[in-house]
């Protein structure tokens, strides 16, 4: 039994970030993913700006070389150390590999980011509702949800983006929908075991109402569990995202992309195998890096869920 | 109780729970009233009736003379009452600092911020806690007993009439255990609440109480004046209960021998009656009435 002592001083962002930072492989995690939103944002910015002025160099500035022009003298020059652009090789229209990876990264970075929000946004908006009314409002909105999950999440995409035609918006879109069902059932969970701890009841008592109850409790508790999820979902969204583009869904074939240089790259395989592996690989750093960061979050939500 | 889709293809029956049934319980403005019994004997769920946290499946509540019944009577019921749980790490939201928790149940009054601060400072003090100190303090900051003194303040805070104390000290450490009831007494004598104390300590019951209910697999058994019931107890199983607290150190309720009959199959007459020791034909047929015995009342053929 408990004494009349604090049962722990830790607590909060600060202590969560010293818990990542003190365990290697998520300093590791956190140590890319930086990198990988912080040059995506500024990449991003450039490309922006070479939109807004129609400037298109802009676009390219802060890289090696041109990732959109041809440049046939280049073509399929294998990678070497000597020269920075074709640190990664180059493809066979002469185009560095290295300076298409960083050109696609604001893409990534944005789909993730992008479609985990929005998954949590929806999620929420249903999950929530759903556990803490329950009765017939949660047999609706989760036999809607079912449904979402019961398609093959490919077959959903295709036939999404056929429909509203190809374009980064309409990958977005379809990524979305894909993926707030996972949320909703989450959010769900969470609701269904919190409103019946005390201090649920107790505001029930001071005649707070069932939408306040869900706004001041019920979703403040039920975040730090989902963001944990949400971390090893970012990674698993580039993925599918990549996938897409590797299938010849979304963007357009002339805009590098990770998921479509490795599909244009399967051509020349083997013979030029940086074509395929260095996109492949890229993503596969993302992926893993992510999901080292949510698993110790897990972890943590595990730990502090027990207090 | 919702039937699931197998059952009512199968036309099984599903088992009716018979939580509590309490004949008659009446509670004067103003008193202490001590509800003593057993683990699983339905204390905590009649307080959680009483306090519109669970619906009675059938039966009727009255406040003040009036029946409770309909989402606006539950609703207007629920600004006067209150209730202080048994785990108080359980009963302060950990992401709400100690004056959002306490201060909640102002926010559907419509008061200023003035006034709610005024009221955050009073109810702090009256549970002996400095409220610039703890005003921004988390639940995880707290010790057991500050939790739980938070939690009174705030089931104080909207002047409830009524108030249901569920095990409030059983969750805390011994020495913490009698300032919390000191506090609570104390409250009591300032403001004058109505207050439910459920318990299984039959010295905090004693300390506290003006009337004593005893409650036996879901049912009422014996009520009466606290000091009647607890000195010259009538029922056969209050005494047995108080008879097995072998010496004044052990003022924990101690159940007599034999189990305490499921409340999904219980036995025909007084539930008691397996275990009674003056069982007699009648208890195995009859479900018995309550009689008056010297001023209180008895749920026992032996008193007929
Ligand atoms: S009614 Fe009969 S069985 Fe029940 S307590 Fe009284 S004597 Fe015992």
């Amino acid at each position: 039994m408990e004494n009349e002592v604090p049962l722990s001083g830790q607590s909060g962002w600060r202590f969560t970030v010293r818990f990542l930072v003190h365990d290697r492989a998520a300093l590791a995690g956190l140590v890319i993913i930086g990198l990988f939103l912080g040059w995506g944002l500024v990449e991003g910015v450039m490309q922006y700006i070479a939109s807004y002025t129609h400037v298109a160099s802009w676009g390219w500035k802060l890289l090696p070389s041109d990732p959109i022009s041809l440049s046939l003298k280049n073509s399929l020059a294998a990678p070497t150390l000597s020269n920075l652009n074709n640190l990664f090789g180059a493809n066979y229209e002469g185009q560095s590999v290295l300076s298409q990876l960083l050109y696609a990264t604001p893409h990534d970075a944005t789909a993730s980011v992008l479609v985990v929000a929005s998954a949590i946004a929806i999620g929420m908006m249903i999950g929530i509702p759903a556990g803490y009314i329950g009765g017939w409002t949660d047999e609706i909105l989760m036999r809607i949800t079912d449904a979402f999950l019961a398609f093959p999440y490919l077959v959903l995409a295709i036939a999404f983006s056929v429909l509203l035609g190809e374009g980064f918006t309409t990958v977005l879109l379809a990524l979305v929908l894909i993926w707030w069902p996972t949320y909703a059932r989450y959010f769900r969970a969470q609701a269904i075991s919190l409103k019946n701890r005390n201090f649920v009841e107790a505001s029930k008592l001071s005649g707070v109402g069932p939408l306040k109850i869900m706004l001041r409790h019920i979703f403040p508790n039920s975040i730090d569990p989902v963001i944990a999820q949400a971390t090893l979902d970012f990674g698993s969204v580039i993925l599918l995202y990549s996938t897409l583009a590797f299938l010849g869904i979304g963007l357009e074939l002339n805009y590098p992309e990770w998921g479509s240089m490795s599909s244009l790259g399967v051509s020349y395989f083997p013979a030029s195998w940086w074509l395929v592996l260095v996109p492949g690989a890229t993503i596969m750093v993302i992926v893993v890096a992510f999901s080292l960061i949510g698993d110790r979050l897990q972890d943590l939500v595990a730990g502090r869920l027990t207090y | 109780m919702k039937k699931g889709l197998l059952d009512s293809i199968l036309r099984t029956k599903v088992p009716i729970i018979r939580a509590v049934e309490v004949p008659h319980l009446a509670i004067a403005g103003g008193e202490v009233l001590a509800l003593v019994g057993e683990s699983g004997s339905g204390k905590t769920t009649l307080g959680r009736l009483l306090v519109t946290l669970e619906k009675p499946t059938s039966g009727e509540i009255y406040f003040h003379g009036e029946r409770v019944k309909g989402r606006r009577a539950v609703m207007g019921l629920r600004r006067k009452v209150q209730m202080v749980f048994q785990n108080p790490a359980d009963s302060l939201d950990p992401r709400m600092s100690v004056k959002g928790i306490v201060t909640e149940p102002l926010t559907t009054k419509g008061l200023s911020r003035r006034e709610r601060e005024g009221q955050f400072e009073s109810a702090l003090s009256l549970v002996g806690l400095d409220s610039s100190t703890f005003a921004e303090r988390r639940s995880r900051d707290l010790s057991g007993g500050q939790r739980q003194r938070v939690a009174v303040a705030r089931a104080i805070i909207s002047s409830p009439e009524f108030v249901v104390l569920d095990e409030p000290t059983s969750a805390l450490d011994a020495s913490v255990q009698s300032q919390v009831l000191n506090l609570l007494a104390r409250i009591h004598d300032q403001l004058g609440f109505t207050y439910l104390f459920i318990t299984h300590n039959i010295a905090i019951a004693r300390y506290i109480a003006d009337t004593v209910a005893v409650m036996y697999a879901g049912q009422i058994v014996e009520i009466g004046p606290a000091q009647q019931v607890l000195s010259k107890p009538k029922h056969p199983y209050t005494q047995a209960l108080f008879s097995s607290v072998p010496s004044l150190d052990r003022k924990e309720v101690a159940p007599p021998t034999g189990e305490v009959p499921s409340l999904v199959n219980l036995p025909k007459g007084c539930r008691f009656n397996p275990r009674c020791p003056y069982a007699m034909e009648v208890c195995r047929t009859t479900d018995p009435p309550f009689f008056d015995v010297d001023g209180e009342q008895a749920a026992c053929w032996l008193y007929k």
